[in-house]
């Protein structure tokens, strides 16, 4: 048993040592020899020290030696020097050996070459500083470069609507089309800046929520009356499902809630050409879940786990209808985790889509 | 001149855009006055008593906060409705433009008809 664990020792991947009681060298394996270019014949018999360190606080070698006069074993960090002078990093198991009396006899180490792993988590460590950086940059880029678009697109707005009001003189009907599908354009550039802002916020984490106690039934009303006109426009029909009694309040911000129905409505009005588009609530005993579907052409089992990605278009048909920005979706799943909420979908091509939504009833302030 | 007409004045540095808005405001029965930068639409705003100012936030000379707060502080002069005027939608400075007195904000670009109800919501107070 004893050759055996002898063999154990000698073949082990970690580093072995033995020291006395006075800290000298008694027993080092091959592993010891490997990592630190000192020989077993040279260190036997020698100071652990000539392993040196780097200097560590009164307080560091208090909690070791606090820790392995107790009867624990110590573990920790150590920078130290091989033979030939390169630095190491030494993850050590330290424990005491004593005797019948209870004397102690000698210290036994079991350590591990760290150095690699310690370089890599530095490298990852720096690498994420980076990112985050970058990502700060980019955030910042986004909405310095949105303020300055903002300020010429609202002189050739101003310029175009002027012309198309008729202020400036009447103007033919070939006149009043092409200006107001530039008026038109105009607008998607200002919702795509806005939607850029509003997920570069989402990213950066600096959105604040301005959460208040919103009545949902308004809420839900107010949201239906944005989209009564565009609905008949198309022949659709917007159905409304919500509990008739009890109190339906939530602790939540109600511009950013709108904006999650708008952007999922806005959607489903698009691609629905006949059939209804419905919204519903559902009280649960933690949750309050929202709906909006539709009978709208679906999305395909391929594209549907990509649907909350940035710009991501399916389904988008030539003609007039209004042009997406792709930003809808991931903006919305956005406002609803800042919300601690949960946002999925279910859809079959050619039968509809199911957008449903969750909010806790439980809001941090 | 028609001394009937309500004086607006306009503070903003983007000439092109306060020539249109002028265009705007006067078919809309309003005398126009306008300013550049913040220290000549304070100026303007002491020396022609407007009946509402329109106000960009970044503007040379002083930005359109100080110009705010500097009227709405006044005795003289903080009856005058102030629209903010500005690129800047965030909540943060729109809030801002709110704290410091303004009676409403516009974003940038913006609807005709949403600015002219402003003003004249504001005018007739």
């Amino acid at each position: 048993m004893l050759v055996a664990l002898n063999r154990a020792v000698e073949q082990s991947p970690a580093v072995v040592d033995i020291t006395d009681k006075n800290g000298i060298l008694t027993y080092v394996n091959p592993k010891f020899e490997e990592l630190t270019g000192y020989s077993a014949a040279e260190a036997i018999g020698r100071s652990s020290r000539i392993l040196k360190f780097e200097h560590r606080e009164p307080e560091f070698y208090k909690e070791l030696w606090e820790t392995i006069l107790s009867g624990k074993t110590w573990h920790g960090e150590f920078h130290r020097q091989k033979k030939d002078g390169t630095f190491y990093w030494e993850d050590d198991h330290i424990s005491a050996v004593r005797d019948l009396k209870g004397q102690i006899t000698s210290f036994i180490a079991v350590k591990e070459d760290i150095t690699e792993r310690k370089r890599m988590l530095e490298e990852l460590e720096e690498k994420n500083r980076e990112l985050f950086k970058l990502d700060t940059l980019k955030s910042e880029f986004v909405s310095v470069v949105s303020h300055e678009l903002r300020t010429p697109l609202s002189i050739i707005k101003e310029g175009v609507s002027l012309v198309l009001d008729g202020v400036i003189g009447e103007i033919n009907p070939t006149q009043n089309k092409i200006l107001t599908t530039s008026k038109n354009n105009i607008d998607r550039l200002s919702r795509i800046i806005n939607s850029l802002l509003d997920i570069s916020k989402i990213e950066s984490g600096r959105v604040e929520l301005k959460k208040k106690s919103v009545d949902l039934r308004a809420l839900i009303k107010t949201v239906v009356s944005l989209f009564e006109a565009g609905a008949r426009e198309k022949g659709l029909e917007i159905r409304v499902s919500v509990p008739p009694k009890g109190e339906l309040n939530l602790y939540v911000d109600e511009d950013r809630i709108i904006q999650v129905f708008t952007n999922l409505i806005g959607n489903s009005l698009k691609f629905t050409e006949k059939g209804h588009i419905g919204i519903s609530l559902l009280q649960k005993e933690n949750e309050v879940e929202f709906t909006v579907s539709d009978t709208g052409i679906g999305i395909s089992s391929e594209d549907l786990p990509k649907v909350f990605g940035k710009f991501m278009q399916f389904g988008r048909v030539a003609g007039n209808g209004e042009k997406g920005t792709g930003l809808g979706l991931s903006i919305a799943k956005g406002l609803i985790g800042l919300h601690n909420g949960r946002i999925w979908v279910e859809s079959q091509v050619g039968k509809g889509s199911r957008f449903i939504f969750t909010l806790p009833k439980q809001q941090p302030a | 001149m028609d001394n009937n007409k309500k004086k607006i004045l306009v503070i903003d540095d983007e000439s092109s855009l306060v020539e249109m808005l002028s265009i705007r405001l006067e078919v809309n029965n309003y005398q126009v006055v306008s300013a550049c930068d913040g220290q000549e639409g304070l100026d303007k705003a002491r020396s022609e008593a407007p009946d509402l100012i329109i106000l960009d936030l970044m503007l040379p000379k002083l930005d359109g906060y100080q110009v705010c707060r500097m009227l709405k502080s006044d005795e003289k002069y903080k009856q005058i409705p102030i629209i903010i005027f500005t690129a800047r939608a965030q909540e943060s400075d729109i809030k801002a433009g709110m704290e410091a007195g303004a009676d409403a904000y516009i974003t940038k670009p913006f609807e005709p008809n949403i600015l002219l109800a402003k003003v004249s919501q504001l005018i007739e107070k």
